[in-house]
């Protein structure tokens, strides 16, 4: 089955509609997660998320080139803009720092070396390579669906998020020297 | 670092780890949000349907109650569909009888002896059937040709008529087969073509002036004439089957206390002035006074203005003096020739559904036009042909509209009717049988009303 039949029955069907949350449950709440570093922001945002989804599901129609995948973090992007527009800035990342909340102190340690690492180099990202990055590793999604989601085109994506790894490298690599 | 390796530890780093207890509440709420939607719709929709349904009856209960109001209660399909079966009857016959009639016209212009016989035969059964004031009239016309043409001598019609009738006999013992076939399959197909055939010569009788011309032509469309008249009386005998035929349509919703009819609206009828002026040259020019051998030069003027043809005849000084030995002629006759001739013009404009009255006036006759639509008269479109003493045409004025069906319609029986006179009018007694349905002109189209004439008053029963 693919993906658009299986959007039109979880239309209908509540079973279809599961597995479709099934599909993206991960990817919307590591997106969410990279835009927020918060586990309570990002269950409450996440939650919310798929509330319009419900609610939104019946009005959504297959257009040429269009892509459910596209349309769903478009909808997570909006959640966690408001969410911002709300709070009236933008978060900082190094603030949040919040990995510790569901896990065991041993691996909490582990994972903030990696974490911390990535999240020093993503932090001096711009706000549109930061997103690309997350979309790219947190969601796993390719650059089409990248490109629908920021309404921009494939190359425009492509280039954004090369920009940003090269980057990346860099200050990876003074990391790791600056460590050692 | 290649670009591998930091693939694998971007794509490393970025998993998150969530809260499956998270998971599975949000799945739970969300499906849980499901089923209340889905719920919410199928309320939504079946409301709908409900204030649809609701708001249908009260749509429905007005029309009908306006309907009854204004006496209209919409007609099924029946009526309609019966007529509708009846004219593609009709239709289907009257093709196969002009066949037919064509078939028989090859046969009968075998010789001429034979077809002057069997237009006496014709006549002779026409005198036969003379019970009825239209079909009289219609036999008028023939009969009056061939009294003119006896008048001159009472013996020799004497002679004519026995020679006639030996004819007859011998032709009915002969013939009386083929006879029964050219009698009965003259249609109104065969009266159009013969109407045709002398149109196009009576056009040009009454273009010229020239007077040997036209008396020669004039001539010719008497004979012609004399066909036609024959051919009419012949297709009343089918027009009165039909009628016969529609009636049974038509009464049957009667016994169920109302009454089928029709909405109708009126079309201008295709004929053109020259037509016109074509057709009543050669009627006014076929008058008894051409059997006598007379030449007499009509001239008619004609113009169709507000969808009535206004005519005039004048007639040469010849008429004049040949006048006034038709005097002698029996009044009973000429109202005969009034009444054939007008049916023969109306017939001549496509004009099917009438009544005709002949009241005598000063100088002649007038002959009153009532047209009907299905036998009920349409009310403001009177017309009238005005005769002279000799029942020649003088002038008429003829409403020249078509008239069809929009809508079937039952309106409430007589009966009911005659009720609702006496409510409306306080009128002490109301006889049903005067009550008369009639279509009066209401915007574009014409509505069946019931009237009642009563002490030179006329009461509506209208909306």
């Amino acid at each position: 089955m693919d993906e658009r039949e299986l959007v039109e029955r979880a239309k209908k069907d509540k079973k279809y509609f599961g597995i479709l949350y099934e599909m993206y449950f991960e990817k919307i709440y590591t997106y969410i997660y990279y835009r927020t570093f918060n586990h309570p922001i990002t269950e409450d945002l996440t939650s919310e998320t798929f509330m319009k989804v419900l609610k939104s599901l019946d009005k959504f129609k297959w257009k040429d080139g269009g892509s459910f995948s596209a349309w769903i973090f478009r909808i997570a992007q909006n959640v966690v803009n408001d969410y911002y527009r709300y709070k009236k800035d933008f978060v900082d990342i190094e603030k949040i720092s919040d990995t510790s909340w569901f896990k065991n102190p041993e691996e909490t340690l582990l994972d903030k070396i990696d974490k911390d690492i990535i999240k020093n180099a993503l932090k001096k990202l711009t706000k549109d390579q930061q997103e690309v990055v997350i979309l790219r590793y947190g969601a796993n999604m390719k650059f089409h669906e990248i490109a629908k989601v920021k309404n921009k085109s494939d190359v425009a994506v492509r280039a954004l998020f090369f920009r940003a790894m090269h980057s990346l490298k860099e200050m990876l690599l003074k990391e790791v020297h600056e460590s050692e | 670092m290649n670009d591998d390796k930091l693939d694998r530890i971007f794509e490393e780093a970025f998993k998150v780890e969530y809260r499956k207890e998270f998971k599975q509440e949000l799945k739970d709420m969300l499906l849980k949000e499901y089923d209340k939607r889905k719920k919410g719709r199928f309320f939504l929709r079946i409301s709908t349907v409900v204030a649809a349904c609701i708001v249908l009856a009260v749509v429905a209960f007005g029309a009908l109650k306006l309907d009854i109001m204004s006496l209209n209660v919409p007609d099924t399909s029946y009526v309609e569909n019966e007529i509708e079966q009846f004219v593609r009857q009709q239709d289907k016959d009257s093709k196969q009888k002009a066949e037919q009639s064509s078939k028989s016209l090859e046969k009968n212009s075998v010789s001429s002896e034979e077809k002057s016989l069997q237009k006496e035969d014709i006549l002779e059964k026409k005198q036969e059937q003379k019970p009825k004031p239209k079909q009289s009239s219609k036999m008028a016309v023939a009969d009056n040709k061939q009294q003119a043409a006896s008048s001159a001598s009472a013996e020799k019609s004497e002679k004519k008529t026995e020679e006639k009738n030996n004819r007859s006999l011998k032709k009915l013992s002969q013939n009386t087969d083929e006879n029964k076939k050219s009698s009965n399959s003259k249609t109104k197909g065969g009266i159009k073509s013969s109407k045709n055939s002398s149109t196009k010569k009576s056009v040009k009788s009454s273009s010229s002036n020239n007077s040997k011309e036209s008396s020669q032509k004039i001539s010719e469309l008497n004979s012609q004439n004399s066909a036609s008249a024959m051919t009419v009386s012949a297709t009343e005998a089918s027009k009165e089957a039909a009628k016969k035929q529609f009636d049974i349509v038509v009464n049957e919703p009667e016994q169920r206390g109302s009454e089928s009819v029709f909405v109708l609206k009126e079309e201008d009828v295709k004929v053109d002035k020259e037509y016109i002026l074509s057709v009543l040259s050669e009627i006014v020019s076929g008058d008894i006074y051409e059997k006598s051998s007379f030449r007499v030069q009509n001239i008619v003027r004609a113009d169709v203005y507000e969808g009535y043809l206004n005519f005039e005849v004048e007639k040469s000084a010849a008429e004049i003096s040949i006048f006034q030995f038709l005097q002698e002629k029996l009044q009973e006759s000429v109202v005969d020739t009034v009444y054939a001739t007008t049916e023969l013009i109306l017939q001549t404009f496509g004009i099917k559904d009438y009544e005709i009255s002949v009241f005598s006036q000063q100088g002649g006759y007038r002959a009153k036009i009532s047209l009907c639509f299905d036998g009920y008269k349409i009310f403001g479109a009177d017309s009238y042909i005005d005769y002279s003493s000799g029942g020649n045409v003088v002038n008429g004025k003829i409403y020249l509209k078509s008239f069809s069906k929009v809508k079937s319609l039952r309106i409430m029986d007589a009966k009911s009717a005659a009720e609702e006179f006496k409510k409306r009018y306080n009128l002490k007694s109301v006889d049903p049988a005067d009550v008369t349905i009639v279509y009066k002109k209401i915007g574009e189209v014409y509505m069946p009303v019931y009237i009642y004439i009563y002490e030179n008053k006329i009461y509506w029963l209208e909306k």
